[in-house]
């Protein structure tokens, strides 16, 4: 019975408007555990009050003081949620799900998850399969596979309810009962029809919808963004079926490897038009129709172009630990082989340059050729850009 | 702001010189963010520990309560003395709603009413949104709790709201009956910060009487005899709405003039009814007990029960709508002990449906996302029973609503196990009420201190002016003279079937009696259902009887009657002696196309109406082109079947269909 009562100041602090995330919990750390203070009493005290105790920037507090003001609007929000069988989970609660802490950690961990299903779902290991909306047939199959076999291995697969491969995750799952997490790129007030097509699966605990925006939020390409991290955070294991040099999904996996995150990407055959090999050559890690991790150096005649990005790339890092590491050299080498970002050289060679100190490295390069863009892209002089990207 | 400046305020706004120490106390509470329930009894001055503090506080107060009538009498008298009031409500139109809902968006409105269903409206909500709110009062508290004798499900959004509100956000919960276990089941509801304010509840100017009775006759003879006497106006109280016809009619025979009120009126009706009493141009109206909460009349002198309630709350809060002016008013509770216990124990026994109708409603919200009236169909269990499953397990967390274009029930996922021994507890509450309210018709000390007790209010001395305190009965005496009138009255009373809708040319018709009174029912059950033979002529000569008091020379073209579904030729001889009488032509060709099942199978009007729905033709339509006709069948329940024909009949070309039964059910599902 108690369990909501500080959901309209949960909804309030974690939407403070232009606070990044992870001052937003920062901020509940400072309060929750450090302070040990209740959100009821915090918004009890006034400008005044939350100057004597804290150091809030002047902005920070005309944010807290607005937020405060617009409490009784959001209780209506707090109490809608509440009668629709919506639940709160907050970033302090047993029920969040640790995996999601351990990846996101606390620059971009959601504050606070709005869920409609069985929260016990949010516990369970879980497989996130992600790629483009305009998936070719291939990937689709690759996506049915990889979520049957998650389910038989009892797996919550993870997906974002875009067409194409989402979609297809969703579908296969369900199809032979297995569980589901739909991570929504909206508010979760605004997923009506969703709830009654997938009604059944959610009411058998199979499916469980959950969304980290304010609730009456609609769709927004911004959203769906920051939501791909999210379905990256929530699962053990990341397979990619089709990226795009571009978008949501390349963007998610480029996110995702800057973590460290172990991403399998389906290998692709001769002729696809996409960017999967590209990630590869990036840092994720190859896999066949079934999901099973590939040994690139037995591919076919045909893919003996990628065959060769695939032998640097799977070289072991350890040696650029070394001082006496040849980064022109490396990048070079790397470059013979596409065209490339700095972002995506840097991730690559793993580099701990920043980006500004290898874009005038390699301005400066006379053997690096700009391809002025936004982002600017590199490769050798005297290479052509395979016509694959 | 301290009491003086208060005041001052007071003085200039609504022209007071002063709170009452209690007001006071309420205000001062609400203006430091502090949360109160306040139980004071009606006509203290409530209404003014909100209205005041919503003239102080910044933005807008609003005042959630179930009473239309209040709302504008309030927001008249508030909008009087130029504050600015306004009410939202159904009976308004809706732009009219609209262009208050955007003052109240606008900072352009102090106080704002509002009916507690309007939490169930998605557009409302949405607009409230964008308001800025300073408080939030909850009017008829005690409908928060079931231990209450008016439960309301919708208020349980409204408690949900308070709770989800922030700490320092006032909030007022007012009510004029609250036992201390409904305080207290308030209190644990809205939360441990609601401070309780306790006034007296003794209200010294009702006189309180209970007349003993032997027979349902001796009721008709006590009014005959005594309502002369009373000072008026008043209402006269019954368990059911067809005794609200009766009653009535009877008060009309004797020569009174009263009116019948009941939930079955039409709004505009009930509109005219409550305005015309209010002015006084009854001697009394006859109502369920739909009557009376939301009429802010001071000068009701009488309240009179004919019927029992359910227990002593529900009676403090129905006699408590006389006499608020302060002048003396009677209440009188005529009681017949061998049989009036079993409304209410009726009551009782029926407010829970059995756990098995629970389960059948769960199994239906598992497998699909359904409204309301889709469950009732995909049960058949009655609307009544649906609407009180629904609540509970929206209470227990089992499901939940969905707002959207119509309100949808999702099963929660995570649902607990069902819990009927709350219901349970919740019958044994009540069995012991109805005992405490059948021990008031037999104490000999003072009824009014009696009642004060068991609302909690333990202080009171003899109020002085009940049958007990001035040894002072009333008693009927029955006379022949009276039971002669009241037989005749019986003969003569015929009810109205209403069936009027503007939508085909059906008009209201007439029974000859209702089912339950006298032998009628009794004779129609031995023809139909135990091979009686036709209906007796008695019951010819009494339809006929009703034919001509009600439809006086009115000329038909043609006579019809309702195709049976299980009774035989029994009302197509019946249609056919009545045709002959009136010579009038008889037709035999409205017939059914398919056949279908008894319309008491179906639990609810939906399904019903669905029953029936284009199940009827008349074989040479063309004869129908511009005739009147009568429509006969044996018993009118819920309707639909008369309804539907008049609605077939109207569309090949009927211009009028009048029905005519032999008898009205006193039930009826809505």
């Amino acid at each position: 019975m108690n369990g909501f009562i500080d959901n309209t100041y949960w909804i309030a602090v974690a939407h403070l408007p232009k606070w990044t995330t992870e001052r937003t919990n920062r901020f509940i750390i400072q309060i929750i555990h450090e302070k040990k203070m209740s959100w009821a009493d915090f918004f009890e005290l006034d400008k005044k009050g939350w100057k004597e105790l804290f150091a809030f920037t002047e902005k920070e507090l005309s944010d807290l003081e607005l937020v405060k003001s617009d409490m009784p609007r959001l209780a209506f929000i707090a109490e809608q949620l509440q009668n629709e069988g919506f639940q709160i989970i907050a970033i302090n609660s047993p029920d969040y799900p640790v995996v999601l802490k351990e990846n996101l950690k606390i620059k971009s961990s959601p504050p606070v998850l709005y869920i409609k299903g069985r929260k016990g779902l949010l516990q369970e290991d879980a497989v996130a399969i992600v790629g483009s909306r305009k998936a070719g047939a291939k990937a689709l199959e690759f996506t049915n596979l990889v979520a049957k076999k998650s389910v038989k291995e009892r797996k919550v697969v993870v997906s974002g309810f875009a067409k194409g491969v989402d979609k297809q995750a969703l579908d296969s799952a369900i199809k032979v009962k297995g569980k589901s997490i739909i991570v929504l790129p909206q508010g979760i007030l605004t997923f009506q029809s969703g709830f009654k097509k997938y009604y059944e699966p959610i009411v058998n605990g199979d499916v469980l919808v959950l969304s980290a925006f304010f609730p009456k939020a609609g769709w927004d390409v911004g959203l769906a963004m920051t939501r791909n991290a999210y379905i990256y955070g929530l699962a053990k294991e990341i397979y990619v079926a089709e990226s795009d040099s571009k978008g949501g999904t390349w963007e998610g996996v480029m996110d995702g490897l800057k973590r460290e995150r172990r991403i399998y990407v389906r290998y692709p055959e001769s002729g696809e038009k996409n960017a999967n090999v590209k990630l590869v050559e990036l840092g994720a890690l190859p896999v066949n129709m079934k999901g099973e991790v590939i040994d690139t150096k037995m591919k076919t005649a045909g893919e003996l172009f990628e065959t060769a990005v695939m032998n640097e790339v799977n070289e072991p890092t350890a040696d650029y630990e070394n001082d006496k590491r040849d980064i022109e050299k490396d990048i070079l080498d790397l470059l013979s082989k596409g065209t490339y970002t700095s972002k995506e050289i840097l991730l690559a060679l793993k580099l701990d340059w920043d980006s500004r100190k290898l874009s005038g490295f390699l301005k400066k390069n006379p053997n690096v050729k700009t391809i002025s863009g936004r982002p600017a892209k590199y490769t050798k002089n005297n290479v052509t850009a395979p016509s694959l990207f | 702001m301290t009491r003086q400046q208060a005041e001052i305020q007071l003085q200039r706004l609504f022209g007071f010189r002063q709170f009452h120490d209690l007001q006071w106390q309420v205000i001062e509470n609400l203006l430091a963010g502090k949360r109160v329930l306040f139980i004071e009894k009606t006509g203290f001055g409530k209404s003014l520990c909100y209205q005041f503090p919503a003239t102080q506080l910044e933005g807008v107060t609003i005042v959630f309560t179930p009473l239309i009538a209040l709302m504008r009498d309030q927001v008249r008298s508030m909008q009087k003395k130029g504050i600015r009031a306004a009410a939202i409500n159904s009976n308004q139109k809706d732009e009219e709603n609209t262009a208050i809902i955007t003052d109240a968006q606008n900072n352009q409105l102090d106080i704002l009413y509002i009916a507690p269903e309007r939490m169930e409206n998605a557009t409302w909500i949405n607009s409230a949104r964008e308001m800025k709110i300073a408080m939030v009062v909850i009017d008829e508290a005690h409908c928060i709790s079931m231990w209450g004798q008016s439960f309301r499900p919708n208020y349980r959004r409204i408690v949900n709201l308070v709770k989800l509100l922030p700490k320092s956000f006032p909030v007022l919960a007012t009510t004029a009956t609250a036992t201390p276990r409904v305080q207290a089941d308030i209190i644990e509801q809205v939360g441990t910060d609601l401070i309780p304010i306790r006034g007296q509840l003794m209200r010294s100017n009702i006189r309180l009487f209970v007349v003993p009775v032997q027979s349902e006759d001796e009721k008709f003879f006590w009014l005959a005899e005594y309502l002369p006497k009373l000072k008026k106006t008043g209402i006269v109280y019954t368990g059911t709405q067809a005794n609200t016809d009766i009653f009535s009619n009877w008060l009309q025979f004797l020569g009174f003039y009263s009116a019948a009120y009941s939930g079955r009126l039409d709004a505009e009706t009930r509109m005219r009814v409550e305005t015309d009493f209010i002015n006084n141009k009854f001697d009394c109206v006859v109502s369920t007990n739909a009557l009376g909460m939301g009429i802010d009349k001071p000068d009701i002198r009488f309240i009179i029960h004919t019927q029992i309630p359910q227990s002593p709350i529900h009676y403090y809060q129905e006699i408590g709508r006389a006499g608020r002016d302060g002048q003396e008013a009677f209440a009188i509770l005529l009681y017949n002990p061998h049989q009036d216990f079993e409304l209410p124990q009726a009551f009782i026994d029926g407010s829970k449906p059995s756990a098995d109708k629970y389960e059948q409603v769960i199994a239906v919200t598992k497998k699909e996302l359904l409204g309301r009236n889709e469950i009732i169909k995909a049960t058949n269990l009655r609307q009544t029973q649906v609407s009180v499953i629904l609540a509970d397990l929206i209470d227990q967390g089992i499901i939940n609503e969905q707002q959207g274009r119509s309100k949808k029930y999702f099963y929660n996922p995570d649902a607990p196990v069902l819990n009927p021994s709350t219901f349970e507890t919740l019958r044994d509450a009540q069995n012991q009420e109805l005992k405490r309210m059948l021990e008031y018709t037999g104490i000999i000390s003072c009824r009014m201190q009696y009642v004060c007790n068991y609302l909690g209010d333990e202080m009171q001395g003899a109020c002085g002016v009940c049958d007990n305190d001035t040894n002072k009965k009333m008693r009927v005496v029955a006379t022949e003279a009276l039971t002669q009138k009241l037989q005749e009255f019986r003969e003569t009373f015929f009810p109205v079937l209403e069936v009027e809708t503007q939508r085909n040319n059906i008009i209201n018709g007439v029974a000859a009696s209702y089912y339950g009174v006298s032998n009628i029912g009794r004779a129609l059950h031995h023809s139909k259902y135990e091979e009686g033979g036709d209906f007796p002529d008695w019951l010819l000569k009494l339809t006929l009887k009703a034919f001509r008091k009600y439809y006086g020379n009115t000329k038909f073209d043609l006579v019809l009657y309702v195709p049976p579904t299980e009774s035989g030729d029994l009302v197509k001889n019946f249609a056919e002696k009545i045709a002959s009488v009136l010579k009038i032509p008889i037709s035999h060709k409205l017939v059914k196309t398919v056949v279908t099942l008894p319309q008491k199978v179906f639990q609810s009007g939906i399904s019903k109406k669905e029953n029936v729905y284009g199940k009827f033709t008349y074989q040479t339509p063309d004869e129908i082109t511009g005739k009147s006709v009568l429509l006969i069948d044996d018993i009118f329940d819920s309707g639909y079947t008369i309804k539907e024909i008049g609605r077939y009949l109207t569309s090949i070309g009927a211009t009028t269909i009048a029905p005519l039964v032999i008898a009205k059910t006193v039930g009826g599902d809505i």
